[in-house]
């Protein structure tokens, strides 16, 4: 900077002050979304019961309009020999560890073609991370406990989330455009495509968006003891 | 619950005819297995315990033939095992368990008793994931107690199997198994003919399938052909043939001129069960078993047998 004030003449260096005088603020006003968009979705079945755990995405129409933010590290973790979280959402691009607060080996695997991987967890030992690359539905089990089902979902856009318990999920620092803003849910049946919609957003405005899916009786992997005899 | 159903039934103290180097054998295995497990890692072994409670009906307890010694009797089982489950190595999977089990009746209370067993299970998987098939090796060796002594003594079970998944739905399994008990010797009641009833071994093949209903609700219809030695009882007199029977004894546990015999025979059972998970450790099973019994001289012998089961799992 030095440097460069000493080239420029005394008149536009005093030009170039008062640019960044108005610049910096502006950036500043702009990383942290004070002009951008929050888009407010909900998620219910047909009886308006509240969806937990399903992603909301919402990707730019604009291909050149993708932010370049991306989450570095993600976390599953093997809590009571379960995933926790039932469903994660990451970034591609994203580091996912897997540090497994159990006190007992897991092994935990994948087929899908978004990532296939095999990672044995040892308690106490913690194993390298995985880095999700490709964007799609990862979805995860235990070779050691069939019950265990977990998913990765890995998109291109930096606007997702994920619904809470209430069936709602805010995304916030939406720049203004257009977007194609969908759901998913390892339980519902129906494609992905078929929730998306487009919707504009303004600087600053709130849109609210609702989905109702149907989520038939889900057939996850049984925990529960089975007779090995009938007991008599 | 129940009582003796005959107050002045003696209670006989003989010395039992097991096979010694069978039994010795088994249990050496078991202690040097376990020894061997727990060097290799015990700490990252998981801990399972089952607890388990069944009333039933046996519409046929002594599986007898004749309409007076056909007795209907209504039972209670509880039973409650635990042991560490390990992975060994990706793929391969042991199980040590420890089991109390406790059966009583309404009638014929005689035959009350209850069993300590160990058990092992070694498992491999053939790839990675729910899909991948599975086989299996597991055996047994337990005590039984019985009030009537007659009755108690070791069972040693034997099992080699598989099991897989075929779809979201379905998995088949097959298994060919041994068995074989030892009872407490008693007196001949003829002489030449054997008096131990309960020095039974048999060998079977089972082949099943668990359907899912629901995310709740499992079918699993199972069918298995045993054959070796089985018992029934008879009221008769000494002056019987005793046709077929390979042993005979007196069985005070069910009156005073009933004889049980062993005999040789095949045996076919289907067993139908339906398992509801009631929760992520909890299900309650209805199962029902019909058994149909044909010995070495054409004898038919039928029972069936009709179970709720809650068993709970902590795992």
């Amino acid at each position: 900077m030095r440097a460069l004030r000493s080239k420029l003449p005394r008149r536009d260096a005093v030009r170039c002050w008062a640019k960044a005088a108005l610049i910096v603020p502006a950036l500043v006003i702009c990383s942290h979304g004070a002009l951008a968009a929050v888009l407010n979705a909900t998620v219910e079945d047909r009886s308006g019961a509240p969806i937990e755990d399903a992603v909301v995405t919402a990707t730019p129409i604009a291909a050149n309009s993708v932010g370049t933010e991306i989450e570095t590290e993600g976390v599953v973790d093997q809590v009571n020999k379960e995933f926790v979280p039932y469903v994660t959402v990451v970034r591609v691009g994203t580091l996912v560890r897997f540090p497994n607060r159990d006190n007992i080996r897991h092994h935990v695997y994948s087929f899908s073609p978004a990532k296939r991987f095999e990672l044995p967890l040892y308690s106490g030992k913690a194993a390298a991370p995985v880095l999700f690359d490709k964007p799609g539905i990862v979805v995860m089990g235990c070779n050691i406990h069939d019950w265990m089902v977990g998913y990765v979902y890995v998109t291109e856009t930096p606007y997702f989330g994920k619904t809470e318990r209430n069936g709602s999920v805010q995304l916030h620092a939406l720049p203004a455009g257009d977007y194609r803003i969908q759901i998913w849910h390892p339980e519902m049946d129906i494609p992905e495509q078929a929730t998306a919609r487009t919707e504009h957003l303004d600087e600053q405005a709130t849109v609210s968006a609702n989905w109702k899916i149907d989520l038939p009786a889900a057939l996850r992997p049984r925990r529960a003891p089975v007779p090995e005899s009938s007991g008599y | 619950m129940g009582h003796w159903n005959q107050p002045g039934y003696p209670r006989r103290h003989f010395t039992e005819s097991a096979n010694p180097i069978l039994r010795g054998g088994l249990r050496l295995g078991l202690g040097l297995l376990l020894l061997v497990v727990s060097h290799s890692g015990l700490a990252q072994a998981q801990w399972v315990t089952d607890i388990e409670a069944a009333m039933f009906v046996n519409s046929n307890i002594g599986d007898a033939t004749a309409g007076p010694d056909v007795h209907s009797v209504t039972g209670l089982t509880e039973a409650v095992s635990t042991g560490p489950f390990f992975e060994l190595r990706p793929g391969t999977n042991l199980m040590l368990k420890g089991e109390a089990r406790y059966t009583e009746f309404n009638r014929y209370t005689a035959l009350d008793g209850d069993s300590l067993a160990a058990k092992v299970r070694l498992e491999q998987k053939f790839g990675l994931g729910r899909q991948a098939p599975r086989a299996y090796l597991a055996a047994s060796d337990s005590r039984l107690s019985v009030r009537d002594d007659l009755r108690s003594g070791w069972q040693q079970t034997l099992a080699l199997g598989g099991r897989s998944l075929f779809g979201e739905r379905m998995a088949l399994h097959a298994e060919m198994g041994w068995d074989r008990r030892t009872g407490t010797a008693v007196p001949e009641v003829r002489a030449g003919l054997p008096s131990d009833v309960f020095d039974q071994s048999g060998r079977r093949w089972t082949i099943g399938g668990d359907y899912t209903l629901t995310g709740a609700l499992l079918l699993q219809i199972e069918s298995t052909v045993r054959r070796g030695d089985a018992d029934y009882i008879e009221t008769t007199t000494l002056a019987d043939t005793f046709e077929g029977a390979t042993a005979v004894a007196r069985d005070p546990a069910f009156g005073p001129s009933v004889f049980v015999e062993k005999i040789q025979v095949h045996a076919l059972f289907l067993d139908t069960r339906l398992s509801w998970a009631v929760g992520e450790h909890t299900s309650v099973n209805f199962g029902f078993r019909r058994q149909w019994t044909v010995d070495t001289t054409g004898t038919l012998y039928t029972r069936s047998i009709t179970a709720i089961t809650y068993q709970y799992r902590f795992d």
